[in-house]
């Protein structure tokens, strides 16, 4: 973005950003659906929220399909490959790092439990000196495998340090010839002088000329960059998109205190319209989780930073959001997945933490 | 069941074909989804179908009304008690090739209106997208004009903050 000595008006900037928003997601000339008459009787007067709602999501569902608007950009679901044939394939992962055999042991679990969330009916694991993984399934086509099968799917809760940054490429001094992931993790701190802060306290702390540089190190980040593993070092992480920078502190739920996870159903009734993830944490996880919680929250301390809370996934966000009351159960990480996603998502979560990042180098039909 | 008489529901289906997108639009700024703000929509009209209203000019009120809280809940069991605020995946940033750096603009805009109080949300959505007049903001939310007016000048202050941070 430009950089504007004299910017327009926030109120101008927010009229702009929300038509912009409107039309975009909605453009105009956009037809409703054909309006669905609730099926069941009326109901005394006065609610708004109605107990019809799974019928007529289902009736919303149909006309969506049928409806002529093309506004998302959402892969179509997948279907399921026909019960008739039994496709297969044989998936090649490598690491890029030579793995202890305990490694490997837990790869090949991890594997095997990730190919039954794909739908694998059977498989094998041969490993391969101590990098070289290759995956025999069957039940899976080759389609439905995915470079995530081999990403680590480390979860990690970290504080929202300061306000989030747009990134584009252009904000960012990128050298083009490498690509994203190839590049080694970056140390972003290293030329910043005093050590950068764990959280939102350690940032409020510091001197002003240090938290400016703290933020022009945050400006200066390139997406493109791996992001950093080290769990109680602050780090910069960008959504998937690569839209948005965030200054990230210390993780307060690490990845190995995450546990398994669950994909739940839309329930229009508690206004869940789309599939969502539930994911358990470990006793420590979850002290360390309802400690932070129950000290930084909308209830507490409204508008707080430190209420703003990331979901990392090996170190890319997936989600921030703002607790609004401490949390002692388990947390819904992120929403609006189709059925496929979801299920995916928390099939790996529960499958484990992969030791080393793997890299898909093939996948055939078999 | 008798609910509405053919007359009605012609006037219903022009109510419905008049403002759905409108609606559709607000609740989209409120929910970041336009899924989750069709739903919220249908519900608001179903809710105006099964009860329908005497007085025509009060529909709109009652639809901006029945959409704020349909959000409200949407957004209230997006988590197990956290309040979803910003969907890495940003389905407004991503969705065009084009105009990169205006969106990048107004994607810090969308995230900073995220990270505001819903309340706050409403109201600036309500104020600089539907353009109500404060008394109508004000029903709608059930809160005082007054508060709407300070609601209003802090979440700007708060937006300005933010994004002063840009520059």
């Amino acid at each position: 973005m430009t950089v504007q000595s004299d910017g327009p008006a926030v109120e101008t900037q927010l009229i702009a950003a929300l038509a912009d928003t409107a039309r975009r997601n909605l453009p105009d000339g956009t037809m409703p659906p054909p309006f669905r008459q609730p099926a069941e009787p009326s109901r005394p007067p006065g609610r708004i929220r109605s107990w019809a709602l799974p019928a007529l999501a289902a009736a919303v569902v149909v006309a969506l399909a049928v409806g002529a608007l093309v506004l998302t950009h959402r892969s179509p679901e997948r279907t399921p490959p026909a019960a008739t044939s039994t496709p297969g394939s044989v998936v090649t992962l490598r690491s890029r790092t030579p793995l202890s055999a305990t490694d490997l042991r837990a790869a090949r679990r991890i594997l095997l439990d990730r190919a039954r969330v794909l739908g694998a009916q059977g498989g094998e694991v041969r490993i391969v000196g101590s990098d070289e993984i290759v995956l025999t399934l069957s039940g899976v086509a080759p389609d439905n495998v995915g470079d995530d099968l081999g990403a680590r799917y480390a979860l990690e809760f970290r504080p929202v340090l300061i306000d989030t940054l747009p990134f584009s490429a252009r904000s960012a001094p990128a050298p083009s010839s490498s690509s994203a992931g190839s590049r080694p993790a970056a140390d972003p701190w290293r030329s910043l002088g005093f050590a950068p802060p764990k959280d939102v306290a350690a940032f409020e702390a510091l001197s002003g000329a240090q938290q400016g540089a703290v933020r022009t190190v945050v400006k200066d980040w390139d997406c493109g960059n791996a992001p950093s593993e080290q769990q109680d070092v602050p780090i910069i992480a960008c959504d998937q998109a690569h839209t948005a920078k965030y200054l990230l502190g210390a993780a307060i739920v690490a990845s190995d205190q995450t546990g398994a996870a669950t994909a739940v159903a839309p329930d229009a009734q508690s206004g869940r319209y789309g599939w969502g993830v539930v994911a358990t944490l470990t006793p420590a996880g979850q002290r360390q989780w309802a400690a932070y919680t129950g000290e930084h929250n909308e209830v507490k301390h409204p508008t707080d930073q430190a209420n703003v809370v990331a979901d990392v996934l090996d170190g890319v966000v997936i989600q921030a959001s703002t607790i609004e009351e401490q949390i002692s159960g388990a947390t819904e990480i992120v929403t609006g997945l189709g059925q496929d996603g979801a299920k995916r998502l928390a099939g790996f979560l529960t499958a484990g933490v992969l030791p080393a990042p793997l890299d898909v180098v093939s996948v055939k039909p078999n | 069941m008798q609910l509405a008489t053919p007359a009605t529901e012609v006037a219903f289906e022009e109510l419905y074909r008049a403002h759905w997108h409108t609606m559709v639009r607000v609740a989209m700024l409120l929910v970041d989804d336009v899924e989750s703000a069709k739903d919220c929509v249908q519900d608001a009209f179903v809710g105006l179908y099964r009860k329908p209203l005497r007085n025509p000019d009060a529909q709109l009120a009652y639809l901006h009304r029945s959409v704020v809280n349909a959000a409200r809940s949407a957004l209230r069991r997006r988590g197990t008690a956290r309040r979803h605020l910003r969907n890495a995946e940003v389905d407004d940033v991503q969705g065009a090739d084009h105009a990169l750096i205006v969106s990048a603009e107004h994607a810090a805009v969308m995230a900073a209106l995220r990270q505001l109080p819903q309340r706050q949300r409403e109201v600036l959505v309500l104020r600089y997208w539907a353009a109500l007049p404060e008394a109508e903001i004000a029903a709608t939310l059930g809160i005082r004009p007054g508060t709407v007016k300070s609601a209003a000048s802090r979440a700007l202050a708060a937006l300005e903050t933010t994004l002063g941070g840009l520059r």
